[in-house]
C-alpha cells in the first residue's frame, strides 16, 4: 500500500515566508528520485529547485505556476512507497506542549481588593491579612494613601464599638426594645457624629415681613382647601439659597477624595412620627414654585400621616430641616445633627415674639431662630455665615420667594 | 609591485618539475578522497535544506584544496580557527559523517548540542575550534592561540582561516599586527574566493589582493594557488617551518573561486554571470588532483566509483540516524553559560518546562 | 598589618600569584615595562619576563582578541582596558566571542580571561575618562561583572578572580585607586565572587551601592543616623552578576524601602534590574517606592561633574524622599 506524504514549502533561508512557483520540472503520475529537483520557486532572496524528499510518484499539485506557495503549507504530494519511512520538515514539527498545561491558579478571592484605594504594597498586604475593606478606611497620606496610622484609628475605632462601656442597669428599669425607626436613629446619629466634625451656626432673623406673605396667601389656598403652613416658605427659601451655594447640596466622597455636588435639591424634612423620627423628602425643589412646594408638602405630609410614605419618599435627601418649632413649646436654639450623608441641617423654631433694641427703643417683634450645623470638612465658618445670612434675608423679605 | 602566484599542478593534472616539496602517496590519495567526500557531503546538505530538512547550508564547493591540503600539511597538534568554509579540515582530522551530521541537524549528539546554526563545525578531540558567525573574529585568537603556544614551548601553530572579505574587519587588523610583534607562530590562511556574499573584491580593497597588506605588518607572505593540491601543502610546510623557526607569523593567500552561492540563503545568479562560474570550473582542484592520481597509476575510474557509492551511502546512513535522533535535553538550554548554573537560571528553566515537554 | 591603598593591594596581588602561577600573563597600554598608567602592572615585566608582562599595540579589540585566543591555550590571562570608556571597540570579541564560548562549544572551549579597567568619575576626566559602562555588560549572559571598592576588597577579589572559570570584567573605581587606604592582609585570601557585604545593619532602610559610590552611600548613612535618626542598611554589591539576590530580598523585607545609587545614568543602568528584582520578590513589604539615585541621564560632565556625581547630599536627599514617602 503506498502513502501519501504532503511536502510543504520549507523554509527556504532567514525568515522567507512564501515564494512564488515558477516551474514544475515533473508531471503528475511522474516517477520521483530522492532529492531529483521537483519544483523551481522564486523568494525576494533567491530562485531555488526543490528536491524531493523521498521517492515515489508525483500525485498532486496544490500551487499553480504564478501563484504563491506559503511556508509550512502544502506544495505537493508524493505516493510514497510503503517501505519507505518519512519524517516531518522543520516546518511541520514542533515542540510539543506539556500534556500537563500549566495549573490555572484561581485568583484568589480577596474581599478587600479595594483598588480605588492608594495604598503601599505593605499596607494592602496588612489590610488583607486583617479582613480590613480599605474603602472604608479614611487615608491621611501625602499622596491620599491609607497609612499605617489611618489603619490603627480604623482599628480602634471598631474596637471600640465593639466593646461597648457598660450601661446602667437598675433592677427595676423598664425595657424597651431598641428596634426599627428607633434603632435606624440610632444608628444613623452615632453614624453622623462619629464621621462628620459638625460646628453650629446660629442667627436671628425678622419674620414680620413673612407672617403677612404667609398670611395672604393662606387666604388664597383655603378657596382651593389647600393648607399653608410656614414650611413651604422655609423651604423654597432653602432651594434658593442651594442655588447660590450649590456647596452646600453636595456629600463626601472620601473614597475618591471628591466632593460629589447634587444638582437637584431634595429637601429631607424631619417629621415626628408615632415610632419615632423620620425624615420625608421632598424630591427637585429646585425645579418647584411656591404654590408646587405648597402643594407638595401637604401630599407628602398626608402620606406620613397615614404611613403611606413610599421608600422612594425617604431616601435620597440632599439637605434636610428640622422645624421643632411645629412641636410647640417656647424652644430657642438647637444643635441638630447633620443627616449623613448631607454637609448641613437647619433647625427651626417657632415664630416668638422678641425684644429688640431699635433706635435706641425697645420694640417687640416677631423673631425665627435659624439653628444650622455643618460639616466643616466641607463648609467653613465664613461659608456659613454668608450661607445663613443670604437664608436670612430671604427670609426677612420674602418676595423673591413667590 | 609583481607578485609570484606559486602554482605547481596544472589543470591537466601535472605536477611542474619546479615542485620541490614531496607527498607521499597515503597523503595524496587521503587527500584527494577527503575533497571528494567533502563535495558530496556539501551537495546532501543543500538537499537536505532544500527539503526542508535542515535549517541552513552553506558549501565550500571549489575550495576542497584550500582546506584539505592545508590540514595534510600540518599536525593534528596545530590549533586550527576556520572560518565556516574549511569543512575538509574537519573530514582529514577524522570527524566522521555521522557526526557532523548530527551537528547539522542539531541533535542531542551533536558536539555543541545544537546550540548554533549548521555548518558552525569544529572539535576539541581534533583541535578546530568551533565556527562562530562574525567574520574575522577568530584571527586575533589564533594570534594569542599561536603566542601562548611560543611562550609554554610547544612546537606547534595556530591557523586562521578567512575570505577576501574578513580582511577587512578591524579583526584582521589587530590579529597580525598583535602576532608580527609578538611574533606569534601564527599561519593566516586567506582563501581569496572573489566573492563576499555578492560583494567582488573591486568593493572590498583597492590593493592588488591580500599579500601587500603583509609588508603594512613586517611579516611574511605567500601567493599561491588556491586550486592546487601541491602549492598548497608546500606553502602551509614552509610556512610552519618559519613559524617554528620564531620568524613571526606568515600570511598565505590562495587565489581561488567560490563556485558555489555563499549559502543556502543566496542565489549568486543575481550578481554574477554564468560565463565566469564556468571559466573556473575547469580548474577544480578535485578534477586536476585525480587526473594527476590516475597518471600516476594510484587512482581508476573503479575505485573513483566504488568510493562515491561508499561515501553516499555513508550519508543516507548518517542523515536517516540523524533525522531519528532526539533534540537536545531541555536542561542544556541553560547548561554552559557560566562555570557553575546560577540559580535564576534553573528558575527560568522550570518556567519554560512546564510549558514544554522535555525530551529525554 | 601593612595599609596599602588599591593600587598598591592590585599590585602585590598580581606579584604574589604571578609568583605562584607560571601560567599567569597580563597586557595592555602601558602595561609592560612602563608598569601601566595607573601602575598598577609597576615590577612585573622587570620580575616575570616580556613574555608574560608586556605592552600591547595601542587597540583595546586587539587585546581583548588575542587575549581570548591565549586563555584558549591554557594561560590565565589578565588584560588591562587602560580606561573604561575605552572598551568599546573590544565589545564585539567581549559579547560575541568571550561571553558565548562556553556555550557555544558546549565547554569544549573557554575564554576565562579577566579584563581589568578604571572606571567612574570624580577625578575631572570628563566624558572619556569618567565612564561606568557596567550595565552594557550585565545585559549580556555569560560574563562576571566585578566591582572593587576597597584595597581589601581588591585583593580578595582579584585573587578569587583569578582562580574562577568564568570571563571576567573586573572594574577597578579610579577615584579611590589612592584616596583610600586600609589594612591588607599580607598572605593571600579569596573574597567570594557573587557575594555581597553588609558593613552597616540597619531597619529603615536598604541602600545599595558598589564601587566608589558605597562610599558615598557609607557618608550618608552617617548623617542620616545622626541628623535625622534614621537607621540605614548599607549594602556593597561587590559582584553585579552573579547577584547575592538573597541578601536583597532579606533586607529590602526588613525595612521596607530601598535606595540604589550609581554613577552610571539612571535609564536602563543597573538599579532598573535591581529595582525590578526587589519589586518582584519584596513586592508585599515596601512602603514605598524603589528609588534610583543616579548619575543623569547625559554625557559625564568635566566642570559640574560634582552636581552630576550622586554624592552623599543626593542620597541622603533620596532617602528621606523614601522615608517620608
Amino acid at each position: 500500500m503506498e502513502q501519501i506524504f504532503t511536502v510543504t514549502l520549507p523554509d527556504i533561508g532567514e525568515g522567507v515566508v512564501e515564494g512564488e512557483v515558477i516551474e514544475w520540472l515533473k508531471k503528475i503520475g511522474e516517477e520521483l528520485k530522492q532529492d531529483e529537483p521537483v519544483v523551481i520557486v522564486m523568494t525576494d532572496k533567491a530562485t531555488v529547485e526543490l528536491p524531493a524528499p523521498y521517492p515515489g510518484k508525483l500525485a498532486k499539485m496544490y500551487i499553480e505556476p504564478g501563484q504563491m506557495a506559503t511556508k509550512g503549507k502544502a506544495l505537493y504530494d508524493i505516493e510514497v512507497a510503503e517501505n519507505v519511512s518519512t519524517h516531518k520538515n522543520l516546518t511541520q514539527t514542533k515542540t510539543a506542549l506539556s500534556k500537563n498545561p500549566p495549573l490555572k491558579k484561581t485568583p484568589k478571592e480577596f474581599p478587600c481588593e479595594a483598588k480605588n484605594v492608594l495604598a503601599v504594597p505593605a499596607i494592602r498586604k496588612m489590610a488583607r491579612e486583617l479582613g480590613i475593606d480599605l474603602n472604608e478606611v479614611s487615608s491621611s497620606g501625602t499622596h491620599g494613601q491609607v497609612t499605617h496610622e489611618d489603619i490603627k484609628l480604623y482599628l480602634s475605632q471598631k474596637s471600640s464599638s465593639k466593646s461597648l462601656p457598660p450601661t446602667l442597669a437598675l433592677e427595676d428599669d423598664k425595657i424597651e426594645p431598641l428596634i426599627g425607626i428607633r434603632q435606624a436613629m440610632a444608628q444613623k446619629m452615632t453614624i453622623s457624629k462619629q464621621m462628620i466634625p459638625h460646628f453650629s451656626y446660629f442667627e436671628q432673623v425678622e419674620a414680620t415681613r413673612l407672617i403677612k406673605l404667609r398670611s395672604k396667601i393662606k387666604l388664597e389656598a383655603a378657596r382651593e382647601n389647600i393648607q399653608v403652613t410656614f414650611m413651604p416658605f422655609f423651604i423654597k427659601a432653602l432651594s434658593l439659597t442651594l442655588k447660590q451655594f450649590p456647596l452646600f447640596n453636595s456629600s463626601l466622597d472620601l473614597s475618591a477624595n471628591s466632593i460629589r455636588i447634587h444638582q437637584s435639591h431634595n429637601i429631607g424634612i424631619a417629621m415626628s412620627t408615632k415610632l419615632g423620627l423620620i425624615v420625608a423628602v421632598l424630591k427637585n425643589v429646585n425645579q418647584m414654585s411656591l404654590t408646587e412646594i405648597i402643594r407638595a408638602y401637604e401630599a407628602l405630609k398626608e402620606r406620613a400621616a397615614h404611613h403611606k410614605l413610599t421608600p422612594n419618599d425617604m431616601k435620597d435627601s440632599t439637605i434636610t430641616i428640622s422645624n421643632f418649632g411645629v412641636l410647640g413649646g417656647g424652644g430657642l436654639w438647637a444643635t441638630p445633627i447633620i443627616n449623613y450623608p448631607e454637609v448641613g441641617i437647619l433647625a427651626l423654631s417657632k415664630i416668638q415674639k422678641h425684644p429688640i433694641a431699635k433706635n435706641g427703643v425697645v420694640e417687640i417683634r416677631d423673631f425665627l431662630n435659624l439653628s444650622w450645623s455643618f460639616d466643616h470638612r466641607v463648609i467653613d465658618g465664613d461659608m456659613a455665615a454668608t450661607f445663613s445670612n443670604y437664608y436670612a434675608t430671604l427670609i426677612q423679605n420674602p418676595a423673591p420667594l413667590l | 609591485m609583481q607578485i609570484k602566484t606559486l602554482s605547481y599542478l596544472n589543470e591537466q593534472g601535472v605536477l611542474s618539475k619546479e615542485c620541490t616539496t614531496s607527498i607521499s602517496d597515503e597523503v595524496l590519495i587521503k587527500g584527494y578522497q577527503t575533497m571528494v567526500l567533502t563535495r558530496h557531503v556539501d551537495e546532501r546538505m543543500v538537499t537536505l535544506q532544500r527539503q526542508g530538512s535542515i535549517s541552513f547550508a552553506l558549501s565550500s564547493f571549489g575550495e576542497e584544496a584550500c582546506a584539505v591540503a592545508s590540514a595534510a600539511a600540518l599536525s593534528l597538534e596545530d590549533w586550527m580557527y576556520p572560518q565556516y568554509r574549511e569543512l575538509g579540515v574537519m573530514f582529514w582530522r577524522g570527524f566522521s559523517i555521522n557526526q557532523y551530521l548530527h551537528h547539522m541537524f542539531g541533535t542531542k549528539d551533536d558536539l555543541i548540542l545544537g546550540r548554533q546554526m549548521p555548518n558552525h563545525f569544529g572539535s576539541k578531540a581534533l583541535n578546530v575550534v568551533p565556527v562562530s558567525s562574525p567574520i574575522g573574529t577568530k584571527i586575533p585568537h589564533a594570534a594569542g592561540c599561536a603566542y601562548a603556544m611560543k611562550i609554554q614551548k610547544e612546537k606547534t601553530i595556530a591557523i586562521a582561516y578567512f575570505g577576501d572579505g574578513a580582511t577587512s574587519e578591524g579583526d584582521f587588523h589587530v590579529g597580525l599586527n598583535f602576532a608580527a610583534v609578538r611574533k606569534a607562530p601564527a599561519i593566516f590562511f586567506c582563501r581569496n574566493n572573489g566573492y563576499a556574499i555578492s560583494t567582488p573584491c573591486t568593493s572590498q580593497f583597492a590593493s592588488d589582493g591580500i599579500y601587500p597588506k603583509a609588508i603594512g605588518y613586517g611579516i611574511q607572505a605567500f601567493r599561491v594557488d588556491g586550486n592546487d593540491f601541491f602549492a598548497i601543502y608546500d606553502v602551509v610546510s614552509q610556512a610552519k617551518k618559519l613559524c617554528l623557526e620564531n620568524k613571526g607569523p606568515i600570511l598565505i593567500e590562495a587565489m581561488t573561486y567560490r563556485m558555489g552561492a555563499h549559502s543556502t540563503s543566496d542565489d549568486p545568479s543575481r550578481y554574477r554571470l554564468e560565463n565566469e562560474v564556468k571559466a573556473w570550473e575547469k580548474k577544480c582542484p578535485i578534477r586536476r588532483l585525480r587526473l594527476y592520481l590516475i597518471s600516476k597509476k594510484l587512482w581508476d575510474e573503479s575505485q573513483e566509483e566504488a568510493f562515491l557509492n561508499k561515501v553516499k551511502k555513508e550519508v543516507d546512513e548518517a542523515i536517516l540516524l540523524a533525522k531519528k535522533t532526539a533534540k537536545p535535553p531541555l536542561h542544556s538550554l541553560i547548561e554552559d553559560v557560566y562555570f557553575e548554573i546560577p540559580p535564576r537560571l534553573e528558575e527560568e528553566y522550570q518556567e519554560v518546562k512546564t510549558l514544554y515537554e522535555t525530551h529525554e | 598589618m601593612p595599609e596599602m591603598n588599591i593600587i598598591q593591594a592590585l599590585n602585590q596581588t598580581l606579584h604574589q600569584q604571578f609568583a605562584k602561577n607560571d601560567r599567569l600573563v597580563t597586557f595592555g597600554e602601558d602595561a609592560g615595562s612602563f608598569g601601566g598608567v595607573f601602575r598598577v602592572t609597576a615590577g612585573l615585566h622587570a620580575a616575570f619576563g616580556d613574555d608574560r608582562c608586556f605592552d600591547s599595540p595601542l587597540s583595546e579589540q586587539g587585546i581583548v582578541g588575542f587575549g581570548i585566543g591565549m586563555a584558549q591555550k591554557g594561560l590565565k590571562t589578565i588584560c588591562e582596558i587602560q580606561f573604561a570608556d575605552y572598551i568599546f571597540p573590544a565589545y564585539d570579541q567581549i559579547v560575541n566571542e568571550m561571553a558565548k564560548m562556553r556555550y557555544r562549544t558546549a565547554g569544549q572551549y573557554t575564554s576565562s580571561l579577566i579584563i581589568r579597567t578604571p572606571y567612574g568619575g570624580g577625578i575631572h576626566g570628563g566624558h572619556y575618562h569618567s565612564q561606568s559602562p557596567e550595565a552594557q555588560f550585565l545585559s549580556v549572559p555569560g560574563l562576571v561583572v566585578i566591582v572593587v571598592s576597597s584595597p581589601y576588597d581588591a585583593k580578595g577579589l582579584l585573587t578569587s578572580a583569578i582562580q574562577s572559570n568564568d570571563p571576567i570584567l573586573f572594574f577597578e573605581p579610579k577615584r579611590l585607586y589612592r584616596a583610600l587606604k586600609e589594612e591588607v592582609p599580607e598572605e593571600e585570601y579569596t573574597i567570594p565572587i557573587g557575594k555581597a557585604h553588609v558593613p552597616r545593619t540597619g531597619k529603615d532602610v536598604t541602600l545599595i551601592g558598589w564601587g566608589a559610590q558605597h562610599h558615598q552611600n557609607m557618608e550618608a548613612a552617617e548623617k542620616l543616623f545622626h541628623e535625622h535618626h534614621i537607621d540605614v542598611e548599607v549594602i556593597n554589591l561587590r559582584t553585579l552578576n552573579p547577584l547575592d539576590v538573597p541578601c536583597l530580598i532579606a533586607s529590602v523585607q526588613k525595612t521596607g524601602r530601598c535606595v540604589i545609587s550609581h554613577e552610571a545614568p539612571r535609564t536602563c543602568g543597573f538599579g532598573a534590574e535591581l529595582s525590578a528584582i526587589i519589586q518582584e520578590n519584596c513586592f508585599l513589604s515596601l512602603e514605598a517606592p524603589v528609588k534610583r539615585c543616579c548619575g543623569l541621564d547625559t554625557p559625564f560632565p568635566h566642570t559640574l561633574e560634582h552636581e552630576y556625581l550622586p554624592d552623599a547630599p543626593r542620597v541622603i536627599q533620596s532617602v528621606l524622599e523614601t522615608v517620608h514617602y
